[in-house]
Order: structure tokens, then sequence, then C-alpha cells
């Protein structure tokens, strides 16, 4: 007996149908992932299957059914007793998900003495068991703590104690991970594993292959609310039958990708090595210091961006990586040290002096819409930056064309508004006007954080092109350590302000010496190779009720 | 920017062309409120186009006379026809309303983009100011005014204004931060964009956005303020028609004759009330709300 059966669910809003036709079943101590980019409907499912998939949608299946209950029968009140008891239910973003009034504790007693009635002594002790049970230390303390003094990962395991607070026998988890750095996400996903082999069943939504391929017994693709492809872990990354799952395998950016393009359309065909040119350094920094009250933010970091070269800086959000960006851009001054762009001052002249060198320092950062007037259209926000760098007037339309060209865009996109672009296309955008300024230095913040796989790896190949042909000086910034891997040549880890290591990408990777950046690989997610499997089958074939049926889509 | 949150289907969002079903979805208040609007403004702009009849034409032969079809809202105790008073009335009101939220929005953006632009000193030495001008309420200051400026519809269309500039100053200046710390004036400075090019090519534009919307709120109360003034005398002088003084005028006559008093009372509130509901839609379009 499945716990829960999906026979061609369909979810439509007026005007767009968000899923058509998906069928699956999930048993006890089982894992059901739900792959797919933004858009393709894996969301709506998991709000479809919780009954919220809100007031506009409308919501039909051949069958839906929850244990004995038929879901599509349900009142809203109904829906309130399945949800929590029955059906668990951890989103993305826990610090929205969580009460800011409320101390977690008193968060998960609701959720507890909702569905289960417990004597009110008994409350206390349970939450403290069901914060240890999620891997919360010291829950004692923790208990009476409100959910902005908790980190990310406390965060997200505070919301998935209170998903299990009255022991559901199904746990839904939206992008459990997105929003936490490998290291607590690889802590997540190991809590995840646990209750799994405890017997709950367990629907996994991730845009990330990676992150499912260890947790999956089954996986479903979704693009645009169909099914492209179904199966066990195994048959999908070692024998993907769907182009579009073959394309979403190659985009994931990883050591094996160096050098080669990651979108598929364009082939796989080999690079050229960089080659660094040896001249002074185009951009350095001498022990650079910012605090921020008492803590220390950047903390004596010296750097240098050789003219030429893609350096690569990694690290935990909170590490300082964006601050040490911000100095090195002279949007914020350091409390120490200075920053020297070709040997020349940079960080020491007043803002009207370092006007005029603006333009070869420039910024790729993670919010392009935000990097942009909102009442702009493209073509305005082109010609801000031509005319700030200095080109006539009468020039302006044949130089746009040739930086929306440069950038994969057309000329039609030059009358659109931002909003009205993908987020890969914004971030084109936010290139373009960057080259505008014809910089030497490009500064990317987490340029591809906020953008699909696919996407992530049009724009991955875009910088590379553009730098081979512009002879950029790039630092790529980023918390990904296959982006990292990808597309650096040398690369910086940063921890608690602090560079912890330095290196060639290569050497940095096989042999970290930092027992940090040890951590920090060891989590990466990764696709296990084909090999792996077989023995993992061997392993999983004593496991009871491995099987499990998909119902064909 | 979390992936997911985009990936909640918006239907709004995706289909941008439905003219006729939109239409249907706006509140049929703001509808209503649009038409006494409109209708207002008509008779601010043509008022003999409605009410035929000279508002200042005295005949004691008819003086106190109930609403008939030829006196639609009656007479006063000196023969006037009420109704071609309010209707002429209307461009007073209208015009102190509009007139004083232009000068307060005016004044008040230049003393907020100065503040939230300079910072430092300048910024705290402005705000204090406002914070004690704000400390005292809206009417008590206009009256202030109009006691040391003297009477009359101009005087009374400045202490409005003048009422209202910290309010308008204070939001601009709390906007200006908002834009001073947003994405695209730091993206300005990384081009090499000069300060005071920035502050004219994105901050005061980004500003002004909000503060229109907010400014059509602000009319109703400032059509409120300027019935209140000539309620208490303050304002112009008898026989100009305008709808305090009116209700003032009326006040003596309720038990006689109720209409003198009540008509240009319940012109009064639907202004304030249609130009309030627009504005509120306004705001909540701009916001993205409705």
């Amino acid at each position: 007996m499945s716990l829960l059966t999906v026979e061609d669910l369909k979810v439509s809003f007026p005007g767009t149908d968000a899923v058509r036709g998906l069928s699956f079943s999930v048993d006890a101590g089982q894992c059901v992932a739900i792959v797919g980019e933004s858009g393709s409907g894996k969301s709506v499912t998991a709000r479809a299957l919780v009954g919220l998939a809100g007031d506009n949608a409308a919501v039909t299946a051949k069958s839906l059914r929850l244990g004995e209950k038929d879901l599509l029968r349900l009142s809203p009140s109904q829906w309130r007793s399945v949800r929590g008891r029955d059906v668990g239910f951890v989103l993305q973003d826990a610090l929205v998900s969580l009460d800011p009034l409320k101390t977690i504790g008193s968060e998960i007693a609701e959720a507890l003495t909702q569905h289960v009635s417990l004597p009110h002594v008994q409350v206390r002790q349970k939450v403290i068991d069901l914060l240890s049970s999620v891997g919360i230390p010291d829950p004692q303390e923790r208990i009476g703590q409100f959910a902005h003094q908790l980190s990310g990962g406390l965060r997200q395991r505070a919301l998935i104690a209170s998903a299990i607070a009255a022991s559901p026998a199904l746990l839904i988890a939206d992008e459990p991970t997105t929003a936490l750095d490998v290291i607590v996400q690889a802590q997540v996903l190991d809590l995840l594993r646990d209750m799994k082999a405890k017997g709950t069943g367990l629907i996994l939504i991730s845009h990330d292959l990676a992150v499912v391929a260890s947790l999956a017994d089954h996986i479903i693709v979704l693009k645009d609310g169909v099914v492209v492809e179904t199966g066990t872990p195994e048959r999908i990354f070692t024998d993907p039958q769907a182009d579009y799952t073959r394309a979403l395998l190659a985009a994931i950016p990883s050591a094996s990708t160096r050098g080669k393009k990651l979108a598929l359309d364009t082939s796989s065909q080999a690079l050229s090595e960089p080659s660094p040119r040896a001249d002074k350094p185009a951009l350095e920094a001498t022990s650079l210091i910012k605090r921020l009250g008492k803590r220390l933010v950047v903390d004596r970091v010296s750097i240098e961006l050789r003219t030429g070269e893609t350096l690569g800086l990694v690290g935990a959000s909170g590490s300082g990586k964006t601050t040490l960006a911000r100095l090195l851009l002279a949007l914020q001054s350091p409390d120490e040290g200075e920053v020297l762009l070709k040997g020349a001052l940079w960080s020491r002249l007043t803002e009207s002096e370092r006007r005029r060198l603006r333009p070869r320092i420039q910024l790729v950062s993670q919010d392009p819409l935000g990097s942009f007037d909102p009442r702009y259209r493209v073509i305005d926000i082109i010609a801000e930056a031509l005319e700030l760098a200095g080109l006539p007037k009468n020039a302006w339309n044949a130089r746009a064309t040739e930086l929306m060209a440069w950038v994969g865009l057309s000329d039609q996109h030059l009358p659109r508004r931002p909003r009205q672009l993908s987020g890969g296309q914004r971030q084109r955008v936010a290139i373009a006007r960057a080259l505008a300024m014809e910089p030497e230095i490009l500064i990317c913040d987490e340029p591809v954080s906020a953008l699909d796989v696919s996407t992530q790896a049009q724009v991955l190949d875009l910088l590379d092109d553009l730098k081979k042909k512009l002879g950029l000086t790039i630092l790529f910034i980023s918390h990904d350590l296959g982006v990292i891997h990808h597309v650096s040549d040398r690369v910086l880890v940063m921890h608690a302000g602090r560079i912890v290591e330095e290196g060639p990408v290569e050497e940095v990777f096989a042999n970290p010496r930092d027992a940090y950046t040890r951590d920090l690989f060891a989590a990466i997610p990764r696709i296990p190779e084909a090999s792996a499997f077989r023995q993992h089958n061997l392993s999983r074939s004593n496991h009871v009720g491995s099987d499990i049926r998909p119902i064909s889509a | 920017m979390n992936p997911s949150s985009s990936e909640l289907i918006d239907p709004a969002a995706k289909s941008p062309a439905r003219p006729l079903s939109a239409w249907r979805r706006i509140p049929i208040g703001v509808v209503l409120a649009t038409f006494v609007v409109a209708f207002l403004v008509l008779c601010a702009l043509f008022p003999t186009l409605i009410a035929p009849k000279d508002p200042y034409q005295l005949s004691l032969l008819h003086s106190l006379r109930a609403p008939s079809p030829e006196f639609p809202f009656g007479t006063d105790q000196l023969g006037r026809d009420i109704f071609s008073r309010v209707v002429h009335g209307a461009s007073y009101s209208l015009s102190i309303g509009i007139g004083a939220t232009l000068i307060a929005v005016t004044v008040g953006l230049l003393v907020g983009l100065i503040a939230g632009s300079a910072g430092g000193a300048v910024d705290l030495a402005f705000m204090r100011i406002i914070d004690v001008l704000l400390a005292f309420p809206a009417l008590f200051m206009s009256m202030a005014v109009v006691a040391l400026i003297g009477k009359g519809s101009m005087n009374v269309l400045l202490a409005i204004a003048i009422a209202e500039i910290p309010r308008y100053a204070r939001i601009v200046r709390s906007q200006v931060l908002v834009v001073r710390q947003s994405g695209y004036v730091e993206a300005a400075l990384i081009l090499g964009q000069r300060r005071s090019v920035t502050l004219i090519k994105h901050v005061l534009p980004n500003t002004i956005g909000p503060l229109i919307v907010l400014s059509t709120l602000g009319i109703g109360s400032a059509i409120l303020s300027s019935a209140a003034l000539s309620y208490l005398g303050l304002g112009p002088k008898p026989p100009t028609p305008e709808w305090g003084l009116m209700l003032a005028e009326g006040q003596g006559y309720l038990r006689k004759a109720w209409w003198i008093g009540v008509f240009p009372g319940i012109f009064a509130t639907l202004t304030v009330v249609s130009t309030t509901i627009l504005g509120r839609y306004l705001k909540a379009l701009s916001d993205g709300r409705a």
C-alpha cells in the first residue's frame, strides 16, 4: 500500500497549465524527487499535494490518495487536519516561513498540539526531543530563541522539526537546501536521509540534480508542467533518455567540465587554455581590514589579481566575499590596508579623482534587475553607459547593436523593459552595460547563483567567450564550488573574513591543505559515477521495499 | 532572489493583454469615485453649464424655499439658489485642494531631497525642524499661519500648503534614502556617473513616482482643511459660494431650512471621499496590489 498515489495530476491557473499530467506513488521509507527548473511546475505540484495551490488554481486528477484518504474530496477544515498530521511540508526559506514573533519552541509546540493531544508538561520535553532529533545542538537553550537568532541551517532544521512534530508519514520538502551553503546543505540532506531510513516517505523538490542524487529512489524530471523523464537515479544519471535531462546533466559545472562549453547546443569542443599575461597585477590589495562593530568582516586580506586571469573567490555565505568585492570596487573604503589599480592609487583616491578611472573596473552582480533603474528600458540602460564611456551620440546605435550581439541578445531586446526579460537575459544586459565601459577588470559577484542550471551554463560560457575575445581580467565570486572549479585559473578560499587557501585551481581542488577547505569540498553534492551505482545497488538490494512502481506518466 | 518564488505561477504576470476583463475588475467604488471627480471638475471648469442661475442673485421673494424642480437644492435666507452656489463652490474647493497640495509637494520634495541626499548635519537639522512642525495638528498649524498672514482664499491656500509640507518632506526623505541605497544608484556610481547627475537622473524620478500617488490622497485632506478654515471664518468672505462658508451660514437655519447646510456638506464629503478612494486605488496600483 503506497503512502501517496498520484494519478494524472493537473493544475491550471487562468490562462496557463502549470502541471499537465503527473503520476507517481510514494511508499514508506522512500524518496521521490521532482526535479525541474523555474516554471516547471514542481513547486505548484508540492502545493497541490497539501491543498495550498491557491484559490485560482484548478486541481484535477484521476486519483489523488493519501493512504485511505481521497485528497480531492477534502474540505478546507479536513485539509487542516491532514497537513501536519499526515503530511509535513518544508519550504525553502525558513526565515519567511517561521513566525518572527514566536520562539522556535512555541512554533514547534503549536504544530505539535494542533494534532496530538499531550499534557502540557510533556509538550516542552517533546519539543526538546524534536529539536535534538533534527540535530539542533543545545535544544534546551534554542527553544527560547527567535528565528532571526538562528543561523540559516538551524532555522531550516527548526522548520523541519515543526513539519515532523506530529510525525507525519509523508514529508514534502520544497527546495529545502537551496538557501543554504554546501556544508549546511550536506547536514540537512543527512537529516532527511535519517528520516527516510526511519520509514518516512519523502518527496524532495529541487532544481539541482546533484542534490537529489544521493537521496532519491525515483526521479521525475519536469519541464513546463510535463514529465520529461522518470526513472531510478541510476538510469537517469547513467543513461538519460530525454535530451532535456542530458542538457541538465551536462550543464552542471564541475571539475570534469573545465575548459569545455557547458551549454550543449554549442557542442562540447575544447577551448584553448587561457594564458595569463605577465604584467603588473591588474588589481592588488594589501592586508585589507574592514570592521563591522567589533567583528572583522574582512581580516587582513591580501590578494593579487593578475592581468588576464580568472581568479575564483569561494566561501560560504557570511564569509566576507561581498564585502571584499565592495572594497575592491571602492564602494566602501577599508579600515586598514589599501587597494591598487595597475599599481596606482585606487582606494585612497577621493571619489571625484576616482571617477575617471571607474570605467576600468566594472561589476556584474547577483541581482541584475536591482541594478537597473526601474523606469529604464534596455536601451536607456545601455545608453547611460555609452554616454559615460564618452561615445558620441551618433555612434550609440551601432555600438548598442554590437554589445547586444556580444552578449547573445539582439536589437529586438533594446526597447524591452528588464522585467519582461528572463533572469538570464537580464544578466546578459548587465554584462553588456559593463562591457560598454570597455573595462579591463570585471568583478562578478555571484553572477549565476540566481539562475537555473541551463541558463547558468549559458552565462558562464558567455563570460568565458568574452574574456578571451576582449582580454578581460575577472574576479569571480561564488559559493558554488562547481562553478568556481569550472571558470577559475587560480582560486582563493575565504572563511570568516580570511583567505584560508590560495593556489592554482587544480592544485587546491586536488589537494586542499586547509581543514575548512577540506570540509567544504567534502560537502559538495555529487552525481555518482556509473560504477558507484553498481555498488550502491548491491547494498540497496538488502533493503526492504526499495523498488517503487511509478505509474507511467 | 530564490528560484522558486518566481515559480509560483502568477497568472496576472503571464497574460499581459486583457483590456476587457481588466476593466471589469476595477472596483465599483473606484468607478463611482471617478464619475464624482469628473463631475466636480466639470463644475469647477464650466459652472454655468450645469447651474445657469447666478449664485450671487438675491431674491427675497424666494427666500428659504425647500428643494423643488425650480430650485433643486432649495434657496437660502437671501433667496440665492443653493444648487448654483454649490456648483460654483467646486472651483474654490478644488483649486485650494490642488493648489495647496502642489505647493506642499513641491516644497516638501525640495526639502526632502536636500535632507536625504546631503545626509549628516543638514539632514539632522531639517528632520528635527520637521519633527517639531509635525507635532502640531495640521489644522492648528493652518490657523496659526492664517492668523499671521491674514484671511482670504489665497492665504488659506498658503496656510494649508505650509501645514502639509512637513509630511511630504518626511516621505520624500525616506524614499530618497531607500533609492540611494538601491542597486541602480550604486550601478551609476560604478559606471562613473557624477553624484549630481545621478540625483537628477535616478533619485529624483524614482522618488516622485510614489509621491504623486500620495499627493492625490492629500488633495482630499486639503479640501477638508479649507472647508474647516472657511467654516471657522478664516477663509473667503461672504457672499463667496465656498462650501465651508455655506455650512457656517446654514448652521443657524438647520431646523428651519436644513438644505442650506446639508447640500454643501454632502458635496464636500463626496469630494473628499472620492479623491481618497481614487488616491488609494492609485497607490494600490503602483504597489502592484490591484
